[in-house]
C-alpha cells in the first residue's frame, strides 16, 4: 500500500509540475526542516530524519539564503553547510532558496511547489531588547501557517547565550585611517565651499558636504560617514551659516540637515558597507569557482586512477600549499597510500590511527578536526553515493597554522571533486572488468567447442580402427590391418600433442611457465622435433639446414621443440601432398632465427598477425583443416617466454608461408677448467 | 634372473588399463609380469617375489614415487625404470638420482620401453665387471686401453672428450644424467655448468661424426641427460 502511495506521489508531483499546479495535494506527507546558521541546525536535521523515519515520509532540508548571509561569520557558514551535507548523508534532500527579504513567502511557495504538508521550525532564540523591532521568522509562520501543518521543536541541548549568534553589524572594521580621510574629505569640501559660496545661494552648500558624507560613507562605510556628517555639519554651521564663525544655530533648517546629513550617511554607509561584503563573498566564490573549474578540467583529462589521483594530489598541494596524501582501500578494508605529493610511503602510527578512524566512521579525523588532533595529517573521506571511496590527508609545515574558512571550504568542494573522480574510474575499471569478463567468457566457449572438436576428431578414427580390427578380423588382409593399427598410433600422437598444447596453454595462461633452461644445440632440438613429427609429415619432404655458425642457446629445450613440432604440424596441415617444408636457422647478430617455410596456399597479409591469437582458426570457423588455433599462440606465448619473437612472413618466392621466430643468443660463459688440447688419451700408451 | 633365464618384472601402476598392456607386451616378448596397484603393495611384492626388474608409476595414489624408490633401494638392487610424464623432467632427475636406473616418458610405445629394460638387466648382469670394450654399431671403444675406433680408424679424443664417453659406454643404452656427468668428469663443484657437456658432447660428434639432428650414437635428453644409443635402439 505505501509503496503504491509512494508511486501515486511521484507521478503526481511530476503532473503538478508539469500542469503548474500549485499544492499542495496531501496523497504522502512530506516534511521540511527549516535551517538556519544556529548550532542546534545538525540537531534539527536530526529531529526532522527521525520524525520522517517515524511517519515514514520523505523529507527536505532547506536553508533561505539572504543577503545577510553573506554578513555572518565563517563558522556560521560553515554550520549551515554541515547541516546541508549531514541532510544529504541522512537520506533527506538539502536545498538552499535564494530570497531577497521575504523568506517566509519564499519558503511557503517553496514548500508548496514541493507537496510539503509539514513544515519543522528550531524554536526562535529568546531576543533581548530587539525582540519587538523584528519578528522571527517562526513568529511569523506561525502567524500565517496557509495549509502547512508547522512543528516548532526545541532541540535538546539549547545554545548558551555566550554562543549566539549575530551577523555582524553593518559595517567594514573601523580604521582610524578612515576618520582621517574623512577629516580630510570635510576640509576639502569646506575649502570648495567657500570658493563656492560666492556664486551659490547658502542652501546649495550644503550639497557639497553631501556628497563629502556619500564619498566616505561609499569608500569607508558606516562609522567614519556618520563622523563625516557631524564633521560636515560642524564645518557647515561654523563657517557658512549666520551668525558666522560660531557654532549657534539660529536657523531651524540647519537642525534638519544635521538629520539629512546622518540619514544620508547611514542609509549609504549600509549599502556600501553590504555592496562590499558582496564584492568580497563573489571574489572569495569566484576564485574557489576558478580553482575548482581548473581541477575538474585537470582530472576529466586523467584516465586512469594514477592519474587522477597524481591530479588530485597535486592540486591539492599546490593551492593550499601543504603535503598532500591518498589512501585507498586495497584487499578489504586495508588502507594503503595510493598517491602523495610530495611521493610518501610512509606515516607515523598517530596519523594511521586517524587515518582508520576516519574511514571506519566515515568522518574527518586529524589535525585540527575533533578526533586524534595529535596526527600531523588531517584526513576527509572520499564520500560518494555508493560510500566512501578512500581518504584525502592533508598535511602543512606549520602544524600551528590553521586552515582559513576559505581553505577549508576548498578542501571540502576538492574532496568531493576527488571522490567523485575516483568514481568514475572505479566504475571505468568495474566496466573494463565487466567487458574482460565477457571476453573471457567467449574465450572459453570457443575453448570449449574447439577442445571437444579437437579431442573428438582423432578420438573417432581410434575408435572406428579398434572396432574394425576387433570385429571384422577374419576379414581383413594384412595391410589393411597395418593402416589401421597405423590410424591408431598416428591419430593417438595427434591426441598427445593436442593434450600437450592444452597443458602448456594452461600454464602460459597462468604465467606458471618458466623455461627450464640449459645450454642446448639448436640442431639437437630441430632433429627431435621432426623426429616427432615423422609420422604425420611423412608425405612430406622435410629439409632441415641449420648454419655452422649458430651457438648453442640457453633456453628451455623441451619448449622450443613443442614451438617446432606446432610449426611444423601447422606447415603439414596446409601443404599440398608431396610438397616441401624447409626449416632453417641463421646467426643475425644476437639473434638466432629460425624459419619454417611451407607450400601451402599461405597467409593473406591482413591476417598475418591474427594467427597468434588464441582460437583464430575457431574464429575462422570450423571448415578448415582440424586444429585448435592453439598451436600458434601456444608458439608466440613459449617464443616470449624466452625473449623472443615470432611473426609470419610470406613464404620463399612469394608461394606458401614462412614462420619465423627468433632467440637470444647468450654468451657463453666459459669454462673453468679448459680441457687439455688434442692429445691421446693415453699418451703412455701410445705406439711409436 | 631366475634360474631358467626368464627375468621377472614387476610393475607397480595404478591404471589397470597401462597394467594390462604391459602385462600383455613383456608376455609376449618373454618376460614374466608380477603386478601391484599400490606403492605398499608394489614394495611388499618387490620383497617377497624379488624381481629381476621394477616399472614404477612415479603417479601413485598412496605414495610418493620417489618414497617406493627409496624404500625398495633399502635392501633390494634390482634395476628400477620408471614412468613419469613430460614437463617433470626434474622429478625424473630427482628420481635417478635417488637410486633408479633409467626412465620412460609417458606416453611411450613398447619399443622403447623394452629397449629400456634390455639395458637396465645387462648392466644388472654386468655387474662388479664392466666391460671392457663396448660396441655400438661402427663404433668401437676399448675402455681398458683408452681407445676409440670408428669404423676401424682410431679417433683421438681429448681426456675430457675420452673420459664422458667412458661414462656413457659403461651406461650404454641407459640414461646418464647430466649432473652425474658433470659430477664425475668435472668434479662435484661443477654440476650445474650444462654448457661444459654441451660444448664437449659437441666436440665428440664432431669427431664422431654423428649429426646432432639425427644421432647415431650419443642421444641428447633435453632436462636429464644423455645416452649412449644402441645399436637396436636409436
Amino acid at each position: 500500500m505505501r509503496a503504491a502511495a509512494e508511486r501515486v506521489d511521484a507521478e503526481m508531483v511530476h503532473y503538478m509540475r508539469a500542469h503548474a499546479i500549485a499544492g499542495p495535494w496531501p496523497a504522502q506527507d512530506r516534511l521540511l526542516v527549516c535551517i538556519n546558521e544556529s548550532p542546534v541546525a545538525n540537531k534539527l536535521v536530526r529531529t526532522a530524519k527521525r520524525m520522517a523515519e517515524r511517519a515514514r515520509m520523505p523529507w527536505l532540508a532547506v536553508n533561505v539564503h539572504t543577503p545577510r548571509h553573506d554578513r555572518l561569520p565563517d563558522d556560521a557558514k560553515d554550520r549551515i553547510a554541515e547541516a546541508l551535507r549531514l541532510t544529504e548523508s541522512l537520506g533527506g534532500e538539502a536545498v538552499t532558496l535564494h530570497a531577497e527579504s521575504n523568506v517566509v513567502k519564499e519558503l511557503l511557495a517553496f514548500a508548496q511547489s514541493r507537496n510539503v504538508t509539514r513544515i519543522l521550525l528550531g524554536r526562535p532564540r529568546q531576543r533581548r531588547w530587539s525582540g519587538w523591532l523584528k519578528e522571527h521568522v517562526t513568529e511569523r509562520l506561525l502567524k500565517n501557517p496557509g495549509q502547512f501543518e508547522i512543528t516548532v521543536v526545541a532541540p535538546a541541548g539549547e545554545v548558551s547565550p555566550g554562543q549566539v549568534i549575530q551577523a555582524s553589524p553593518l559595517e567594514l572594521k573601523p580604521d582610524f585611517r578612515a576618520f582621517g580621510w574623512a577629516t580630510l574629505v570635510v576640509a576639502v569640501a569646506t575649502v570648495i565651499s567657500h570658493v563656492a559660496d560666492r556664486f551659490l545661494p547658502l542652501a546649495n552648500l550644503s550639497l557639497i558636504f553631501l556628497m563629502a558624507v556619500l564619498l566616505v560613507a561609499i569608500r569607508f562605510g558606516l562609522w567614519p560617514s556618520v563622523y563625516t556628517s557631524l564633521l560636515s555639519f560642524v564645518a557647515y554651521n561654523f563657517f557658512f551659516t549666520e551668525p558666522h564663525h560660531t557654532f549657534m544655530v539660529e536657523n531651524q533648517g540647519d537642525v534638519l540637515t544635521v538629520v539629512f546629513f546622518l540619514v544620508v550617511a547611514v542609509i549609504v554607509g549600509n549599502l556600501a558597507a553590504r555592496l562590499q561584503a558582496q564584492v568580497e563573498a563573489m571574489r572569495v566564490t569566484a576564485r574557489r569557482t576558478a580553482n575548482l573549474y581548473d581541477f575538474s578540467r585537470r582530472i576529466a583529462g586523467a584516465a586512469s586512477l594514477n592519474d587522477v589521483l597524481w591530479a588530485a594530489v597535486h592540486h591539492v598541494a599546490s593551492t593550499l600549499q601543504c603535503q598532500s596524501l591518498v589512501l585507498l582501500p586495497r584487499e578489504g578494508d586495508r588502507l594503503e597510500i595510493a598517491s602523495g605529493f610530495p611521493p610518501e610511503d610512509q606515516m607515523s602510527p598517530t596519523a594511521w590511527g586517524a587515518a582508520r578512524w576516519a574511514w571506519a566512521h566515515d568522518q574527518a579525523a586529524g589535525w585540527s578536526s575533533g578526533t586524534l588532533p595529535a596526527s600531523e595529517w588531517l584526513f576527509l573521506p572520499l564520500k560518494t553515493g555508493r560510500g566512501p571511496v578512500g581518504l584525502l590527508g592533508v598535511s602543512f609545515e606549520n602544524e600551528k597554522r590553521q586552515l582559513t574558512p576559505e581553505q577549508r571550504h576548498l578542501l571540502e568542494a576538492l574532496v568531493d571533486q576527488v571522490a567523485v573522480a575516483v568514481e568514475r574510474t572505479n566504475l571505468a575499471t568495474d566496466i573494463e572488468e565487466a567487458r574482460l569478463l565477457t571476453e573471457t567468457e567467449r574465450l572459453r566457449s570457443a575453448l570449449l567447442s574447439s577442445v571437444s572438436h579437437d579431442l573428438r576428431t582423432p578420438l573417432v578414427s581410434i575408435i572406428g580402427s579398434a572396432t574394425g580390427l576387433a570385429s571384422c578380423d577374419g576379414a581383413l588382409s594384412n595391410s589393411d590391418r597395418a593402416q589401421l593399427v597405423q590410424t591408431i598410433l598416428e591419430e593417438s600422437e595427434r591426441l598427445n600433442r593436442f593434450v600437450q598444447n592444452l597443458l602448456d596453454m594452461t600454464r602460459l595462461g597462468y604465467g606458471a611457465l618458466q623455461p627450464n633452461r640449459e645450454w642446448v644445440d639448436l640442431r639437437e632440438i630441430v632433429g627431435r622435433a621432426c623426429k616427432q613429427m615423422a609420422r604425420p609429415l611423412a608425405s612430406l619432404r622435410i629439409e632441415a639446414r641449420i648454419e655452422d655458425d649458430v651457438p648453442i642457446l640457453y633456453v628451455d629445450p623441451i619448449l622450443i621443440e613443442q614451438v617446432l613440432v606446432n610449426i611444423l604440424d601447422n606447415a603439414g596441415k596446409h601443404s599440398p601432398s608431396g610438397g616441401r617444408i624447409e626449416i632453417g636457422a641463421t646467426l643475425e647478430g644476437a639473434r638466432v632465427v629460425v624459419k619454417v617455410s611451407d607450400e601451402g596456399p599461405g597467409i593473406p597479409p591482413e591476417a598475418r598477425n591474427s594467427v597468434f591469437d588464441v582460437f583464430y582458426r575457431v574464429r575462422a570457423g570450423d571448415k578448415q583443416a582440424a586444429g585448435t588455433g592453439l598451436g600458434l599462440s601456444i608458439c608466440r606465448g613459449l617464443i616470449e617466454a624466452h625473449g623472443g619473437g615470432i611473426e609470419a612472413l610470406p613464404g620463399p618466392a612469394g608461394r606458401g608461408t614462412t614462420i619465423a621466430f627468433w632467440l637470444p643468443v647468450q654468451p657463453v660463459p666459459p669454462i673453468a677448467s679448459p680441457d687439455e688440447d688434442e692429445r691421446e688419451p693415453d699418451e703412455g700408451s701410445r705406439p711409436p | 634372473m631366475t634360474g631358467d633365464g626368464i627375468a621377472r618384472v614387476l610393475v607397480i601402476d595404478d591404471e589397470s588399463q597401462i597394467r594390462k598392456f604391459l602385462r600383455i607386451s613383456l608376455t609376449a616378448y618373454g618376460y614374466e609380469v608380477i603386478e601391484a596397484v599400490r606403492g605398499e603393495d608394489g614394495i611388499a611384492r618387490c620383497a617377497t617375489e624379488s624381481p629381476d626388474l621394477v616399472i614404477l608409476d612415479l603417479g601413485l595414489p598412496d605414495l610418493d614415487g620417489r618414497a617406493v624408490i627409496a624404500r625398495i633401494r633399502e635392501w633390494s638392487r634390482a634395476p628400477i625404470i620408471v614412468l613419469s610424464v613430460r614437463a617433470a623432467e626434474a622429478e625424473k632427475v630427482a628420481a635417478l638420482d635417488a637410486g633408479t636406473d633409467d626412465y620412460v616418458t609417458k606416453p611411450f610405445g613398447i619399443h622403447e620401453l623394452l629397449a629400456r629394460v634390455r639395458a637396465a638387466l645387462r648392466s644388472r648382469r654386468e655387474q662388479g665387471e664392466p666391460p671392457a670394450v663396448v660396441e655400438v654399431g661402427d663404433l668401437v671403444i676399448d675402455i681398458a686401453r683408452r681407445r676409440v675406433h670408428l669404423a676401424g680408424v682410431e679417433i683421438r679424443l681429448s681426456r675430457k672428450e675420452f673420459a664422458i664417453l667412458r661414462l656413457l659406454a659403461q651406461h650404454a643404452g641407459r640414461i646418464v644424467t647430466h649432473p652425474q656427468l658433470l659430477r664425475e668428469v668435472w668434479g662435484p663443484a661443477h654440476e650445474r655448468e650444462t654448457h661444459y657437456l654441451r660444448i664437449y658432447i659437441g666436440h665428440l660428434r664432431q669427431k664422431l661424426g654423428d649429426d646432432p639432428a639425427d644421432p647415431r650414437y650419443i642421444s641428447n635428453e633435453p632436462g636429464v641427460g644423455y645416452r649412449l644409443l644402441e645399436a637396436d635402439f636409436r
